[in-house]
């Protein structure tokens, strides 16, 4: 096999696999979108709900949008072990470190705060 | 795979290390500020976490500017995305195209936000104007507001000189040898999508 057939051959497969990551990108943009509206509307329509579950329905769309631009823009769905590793202690450390206000949090809503 | 491409591949590996570390101490800076606001807001008598906090005037254009803001940074993203394949398979043109388009919302969302800043400042809304004043408990809330929102824009501009190198470097050199540094700028963006992810909800619509 010559070199002007063989590099074709090699990168068939590569160009395959950007194909189809510019389709997926196609859909998560969409998805996207399409939660943003949602987070829009539903805010406006749902402030009689409740602030824990207004509060707690925009934070739980933003968490989506954050994870489809994470997994599919930023390929956390195919990153290595080490990489999966600092951002999991960075994830970690925010959750304890934001988990450290929940009781000065639960002191207020006691008393009425 | 040859010696050559085997060191280029160590050293981008490498590189998304060193990227993603510097994305962790993004994030723990990001979550600083916003646990602090949260907690903040949900024990004010004036700006309680659960309703928008901004007092009506102006807030439905504020609501406005943001919620173009956002579907800017998106499809901003979405660009990258696509410049970061032009990229990889050595596209010029098209690379150029989708990098330009990058760059072109991100400066459409820095003056969006500009506008917004204006129109805030025009209704009193600034940590010494009228309404504030008047209001002491909603300065709290207007300075989170612009000095968040203030260190997210200063990230933005960080990544639009960023992406703007890489245009200009990709003139001389083309596409395919920045493949590398197209990545990890693409890495930056995306996180600084994402962190506007955030705040929109925290800002606007709670």
């Amino acid at each position: 096999m010559n070199a002007s057939t063989a590099a074709p051959d090699r990168d068939a497969p590569a160009a395959s696999r950007r194909a189809q990551e510019a389709r997926t990108a196609w859909t998560v943009y969409a998805s996207l979108v399409t939660l943003t509206l949602l987070s829009v509307f539903s805010a406006a329509a749902g402030q009689a709900a409740g602030r824990v579950l207004v509060v707690t329905w925009a934070l739980a769309l933003a968490g989506a949008k954050a994870a489809l631009i994470g997994l599919f823009f930023m390929h956390l769905l195919r990153e290595d072990a080490r990489i999966l590793f600092l951002v999991g202690a960075a994830a970690a450390a925010v959750v304890v470190l934001a988990g450290g206000l929940f009781p000065d949090l639960a002191l207020r809503l006691g008393a009425g705060g | 795979v040859t010696t050559a491409g085997a060191t280029a591949t160590a050293e981008t590996a490498a590189g998304r290390v060193g990227i993603w570390a510097f994305l962790v101490s993004e994030i723990m800076l990001f979550g600083a500020f916003l646990a602090g606001y949260v907690m903040t807001r949900w024990g004010s008598a004036t700006c309680r976490l659960g309703a928008p906090a901004w007092p009506r005037d102006g807030h439905e254009a504020g609501l406005a500017l943001a919620t173009l803001n956002t579907l800017a940074l998106i499809t901003s993203s979405f660009t990258m995305v696509r410049a970061c394949l032009a990229a990889a398979g050595g596209r010029d043109a098209e690379f150029r195209r989708w990098l330009g388009g990058t760059i072109g919302l991100g400066a459409v969302f820095l003056a969006v936000k500009a506008v917004e800043y204006a129109l805030k400042i025009s209704h009193g809304l600034s940590p010494n104007g009228a309404a504030v004043l008047a209001n002491p408990g909603l300065g709290v809330f207007v300075s989170y507001y612009f000095a968040v929102t203030g260190l997210h824009g200063v990230h933005v501009l960080a990544g639009l000189i960023w992406l703007a190198a890489l245009a200009q470097a990709s003139r001389r050199r083309g596409a395919a040898a920045l493949a590398g540094a197209v990545e990890y700028a693409g890495l930056y963006w995306h996180f600084v999508d994402v962190v506007w992810v955030f705040l929109f909800p925290l800002f606007y619509l709670v």
